[in-house]
């Protein structure tokens, strides 16, 4: 090795030392990127796995879900999860064009989480003065969390699955501060429930 | 009048005059009965407070501050809030109009502890940053020194070594 290139490898170490020694006060002035930015919102069944979801559901039985959200948009978001009730006949939001559905919500809940925490909620439902007549049924009342919510829904008897179908879902919208509200985050989850008649022990 | 029946007398007045005032708040706060405008421009107060305090909390997480328990107020104002929300389109006004001020009151004051934990924040982390430069600069030019030294070092042993290199054999001559 000649005295240049012993000199170049010197120099070039001194650098690398200088760059480990600058290091931890550059990471306190530059950000780095992180990774993917996005929001995960999931629904589970009644043992708090994704099964044992309800499905063939009465009238005055109590149901239980788990919903869960959980923030990697890397800062503290606030986020509103509105609750809709539909028949088959209704809108569902659209996953390609980026909107939300029609229908009016029934309940709501608001979530602030700081990056990567998550939130889960229990969510206790039952149905009442829910009335069978020919080919649907109609659903009065959906309790939700103890509170009595009006949906005047209408299932008609879908021959091809042989059930009342209904979809309870949940939609996901995010803060914006930019134009000040509220923004359908292109996300939501939901469960087909089917509409059964209470079995009745003939006396 | 005895002491005994003085006291008993006084005591007797107080009770009276607790349990009047207490029926009072209680007869006017059973027949206050809150209307629909009402009910919407307390919710929408109550909307504006909650997105006021989740801009200066999230303003205070962005300068690194701990906000755990700003955090915690909001979540449950959220929370009022959109119980506040239901009971108005169940047409509950009254308790629709009770929760939006529980929510207003509950985020009553996050602003300006935000603001204090930014400020805290931003001024713990400049305290570091001027450590962290202050440290950087002194090891730099320490390392510069120790690198002068190290090249005369370096350079002199390679010298050496060139030197006590003993010219090499060549075969056949």
């Amino acid at each position: 090795m000649s005295i240049g290139d012993l000199k170049l490898v010197y120099v070039a170490s001194v650098v690398v030392l200088s760059l480990i020694i600058v290091a931890p006060t550059l990471t306190m002035v530059v950000t780095l990127p992180g990774g993917e930015r996005f929001s995960e919102l999931w629904l589970l069944g009644q043992n708090r796995m994704a099964e044992d979801y309800p499905f063939n559901v009465k009238a005055n039985e109590t149901y239980k879900v788990y919903l869960g959200l959980g923030n990697h948009l890397g800062g503290l978001e606030y986020y509103l999860l509105y609750v809709k009730f539909r028949n088959q006949t209704e809108s569902l939001p659209d996953s390609m064009n980026g909107t939300s559905s029609v229908l009016e919500p029934l309940s709501e809940y608001r979530v602030f989480l700081g990056d990567s925490e998550v939130w889960e909620k229990e969510i206790a439902f039952s149905f009442e003065g829910v009335a069978f007549d020919g080919n649907v049924c109609k659903i009065s009342n959906l309790v939700l969390d103890g509170l009595v919510l009006n949906v005047d829904k209408v299932a008609a008897w879908d021959s091809a699955a042989n059930g009342f179908y209904c979809q309870l879902f949940f939609e996901l919208w995010l803060y914006n501060a930019a134009p000040s509200g509220f923004q359908y985050h292109n996300r939501f989850v939901g469960i087909w429930l089917n509409m059964t008649i209470p079995f009745q022990n003939p006396k | 009048m005895s002491f005994a029946t003085r006291s008993f007398v006084k005591l007797a007045v107080s009770a009276i005059i607790v349990f009047l005032a207490l029926a009072s708040t209680f007869f006017r706060c059973s027949v206050r009965a809150y209307t629909s405008d009402e009910a919407t421009s307390k919710i929408a107060e109550a909307d504006s407070k909650v997105k006021q305090a989740f801009a200066a909390v999230s303003d205070a997480t962005e300068a690194g501050a701990n906000v755990s328990s700003l955090a915690l107020r909001l979540n449950e104002a959220g929370g009022l809030l959109a119980k506040a929300n239901v009971v108005f389109r169940s047409g509950d006004y009254d308790n629709a109009t009770l929760l939006a001020e529980q929510s207003i009151s509950l985020v009553d004051g996050v602003v300006q502890e935000a603001g204090n934990f930014k400020t805290m924040a931003e001024s713990e982390r400049l305290s570091r940053l001027g450590w962290a430069a202050l440290l950087a600069s002194v090891s730099l030019s320490l390392l510069f020194v120790v690198s002068l030294f190290g090249w005369r070092f370096v350079k002199n042993r390679y010298f050496k070594s060139v030197l006590e290199m003993k010219p090499e054999e060549v075969a056949g001559n």
